[in-house]
């Protein structure tokens, strides 16, 4: 699939221009209009992308390294476009947010670009549950960083409500990866690395919004740093534990 | 502590010789791990300590959160938002309140929202309950089953060799083991078919693949990614009496299908009999090189096609067929359906609290005017746009 890489670079520009062209106090302004446009432009070819390589492949693209960044990617900026439309004060968001789905959908890239055929325990529609709501609850959680820190702060208020969501999203992906190793292996809990450290983020996501409850955890900056060590326990559990340890995950998924 | 059971090396999760390679590489580091109890987290007397503590904390917590969901109820609370008036209550009624319905003094909406977070903690009561109630009665090992082979719960065929903590009330035969390798690499399909028979039932055929296992009572049978090829032998004693004997070979999935040769060395004891094998398996044509020795004397030693016998003295063997194995795990586990009535209480639960949000408005006449209040959830932006807007409307002068 030769197309891939100056496809996906292409959508890697969309999102740099879009969130630079979003950088502006005024987000209803043309320059602010036509970054909306570039970015909604973006999310179309990337989904598009990602339809034609499962078509393609004939099986859901979220097994290699590669699929799995572009499709959190892709997860990372639906969720900011769909947020956005419903709560037009995330735009703004976007000034964070697409820069860094334009930095994972690049990082994609660095990894093989091939096609691998699915291993038997993978071949079950609990990996696109599984994988589904790992992408979303990545999306909203980015969104939530995003609101509470771009420089306008006009979703700050919201950041709570979008880190609840990632934690609703990220818990459902615990429990349907817990099901699916329970038919799988057998199993549904062996306190292998991967689920550990996403148990230890579902908590870190628990006491972050534990600590929302007190006014002065949820208002100005505090707020919203509050939410970065969750979110890079979330980051490290999704990329960065398969390098250090050895776990079933990086078995199955990855190559 | 969830990142240290994930991160530290467990004695539950490593293998034996990943167990031995751990405390003698790393000898100091493993004893002081050992001395403060994080060498096996889960399953010790601190982690199950905690556990409770967890659990009389979300009982205390949810005692205090039921108080006051039934103050914001009631409306015991201060409100969050209040509103005066003089005359007449305006035409325009506050947010989220029907001035049509039966009680036009006090309406609550979004009430299952009260209740969500209450669910959630209670489905992670459950949870936990379910984890420690499934510690004291689940099983879980590992058995080889080779095509043709007949398994009824001995205990020597698991990899512990131990009884599982209820009879296994089932009789199973592999019938077919279904195994293509794509590539040389990657699994097509992958499927053993069996009959199987449990307590009073008739023989039934079943087959289990990955992701599909195979219930049998309060059993499951389930599929690991694990063959190879096993040699059938028919081991014949003085006495006339037989017994088959199945020994399995480990097999690349890139050989699999082609012309192949094994080679595996093992004591094996039999009748309290301890006999040296060094054993070669040829797929193409189908052989078996056997060397026997005891204690240095050798026994045999020489190849073997179907249906040959190698008189080893003791016992004689007969070199049958070569068939395919595979690996499957057998369990008990009835913590699961709670765990998974927990994890569905927890989520609905969330949802709940998610979704419905709970707004208490009143809208009442006082002596010379009225007043509205409304208590809702801290963060209820659509509420607060909507009591804006509302108070606009009312400062707006009549038209």
């Amino acid at each position: 699939m030769s197309w891939l890489s100056p496809l996906q670079w292409t959508i890697v520009t969309a999102y740099l221009l879009a969130g630079a062209g979003l950088a502006h106090r005024d987000s209803g302004s043309q320059r602010a209009q036509w970054a909306m446009r570039v970015a909604v432009s973006g999310l179309l070819l990337h989904a598009a992308m990602v339809l034609v390589r499962g078509v393609h492949s004939g099986q859901i693209p979220i097994v290699t390294r590669y699929e799995d960044f572009t499709v959190d990617a892709l997860a990372m900026v639906a969720v900011w476009f769909f947020a956005q439309w419903r709560w037009p004060s995330l735009r703004s968001a976007g000034v964070l947010l697409l820069p860094v789905a334009a930095v994972v959908s690049a990082a994609a890239l660095l990894y093989s670009q091939g096609i691998f055929p699915m291993t038997p325990a993978l071949r079950t529609n609990w990996l696109v549950i599984h994988a589904s709501l790992n992408s979303l609850a990545l999306g909203f959680a980015t969104l939530a960083l995003a609101a509470g820190l771009q420089p306008q702060r006009n979703g700050a208020p919201l950041v709570g409500r979008l880190l609840s969501w990632a934690f609703l999203f990220w818990g459902a992906m615990v429990a349907a990866g817990s099901y699916w190793a329970s038919i799988a292996w057998g199993r549904f809990w062996g306190w292998d690395p991967i689920e550990c450290w996403s148990l230890g983020t579902l908590l870190a996501y628990a006491f972050v919004l534990h600590l929302r409850m007190r006014p002065r955890w949820r208002e100005g900056l505090r707020g919203a740093w509050v939410a970065v060590p969750p979110f890079a326990l979330m980051l490290f559990t999704t990329y960065g534990l398969v390098f250090v340890m050895r776990s079933v995950h990086g078995r199955y998924l990855f190559q | 502590m969830c990142l240290a059971a994930g991160t530290l090396p467990q004695s539950a999760r490593l293998s034996p010789e990943a167990q031995t390679g751990w405390d003698t590489e790393w000898a100091a580091t493993a004893s002081w791990l050992d001395r403060l109890g994080l060498s096996q987290i889960v399953g010790s007397t601190w982690f199950a300590g905690l556990c409770v503590a967890l659990l009389v904390n979300m009982a205390a917590g949810m005692l205090v959160l039921l108080g006051r969901k039934r103050a914001f109820y009631r409306g015991e609370t201060s409100p969050q938002y209040e509103l005066r008036g003089h005359g007449p209550r305006p035409a325009a009624p506050p947010p989220f309140f029907d001035p049509r319905t039966a009680d036009a003094v006090c309406q609550v909406r979004g009430i299952p929202g009260l209740f969500g977070s209450i669910l959630f903690h209670f489905g992670i009561a459950v949870i936990v309950l379910a984890g420690f109630w499934r510690g004291a009665a689940d099983f879980s090992d590992y058995l080889e089953l080779s095509v043709g082979e007949v398994f009824s719960g001995r205990p020597d065929k698991f990899q512990r060799h131990q009884p599982p903590p209820r009879p296994f009330q089932a009789r199973i035969r592999l019938d077919r083991a279904e195994i293509t390798v794509r590539d040389g690499k990657y699994m097509g399909a992958f499927r053993g078919h069996f009959s199987y028979q449990t307590a009073g039932a008739p023989v039934r055929q079943a087959s289990v693949a990955v992701n599909h296992p195979l219930r049998l009572g309060d059993f499951a049978l389930y599929l690991k990614e694990s063959f190879g090829y096993s040699a059938r032998f028919e081991r014949l004693r003085a006495d006339g009496s037989s017994a088959q004997l199945y020994i399995h070979f480990d097999v690349d999935r890139a050989a699999w299908g082609k012309p192949w040769s094994g080679k595996k060395a093992q004591m094996l004891r039999f009748d309290g009999i301890p006999l040296d094998y060094r054993m070669v398996l040829h797929n193409t044509p189908p052989s078996f090189d056997l060397r026997v020795e005891q204690e240095g004397r050798l026994l045999f030693n020489g190849r073997l096609r179907p249906g040959e016998v190698a008189d080893l003295g003791v016992y004689k063997l007969r070199f049958q067929e070569i068939t395919p194995w595979m690996t499957f795990n057998l369990t008990l586990d009835r913590g699961v359906a709670p765990m998974f009535a927990g994890f569905i209480i927890t989520l609905l639960g969330f949802l709940l609290h998610l979704l419905f949000w709970p707004r208490r408005v009143e809208w009442r006449t006082t002596g010379d005017g009225w007043v509205a209040r409304a208590w809702v959830r801290p963060g209820d932006l659509h509420f607060e746009q909507r009591w804006r807007a509302w108070q606009r409307q009312l400062e707006q002068p009549a038209a």
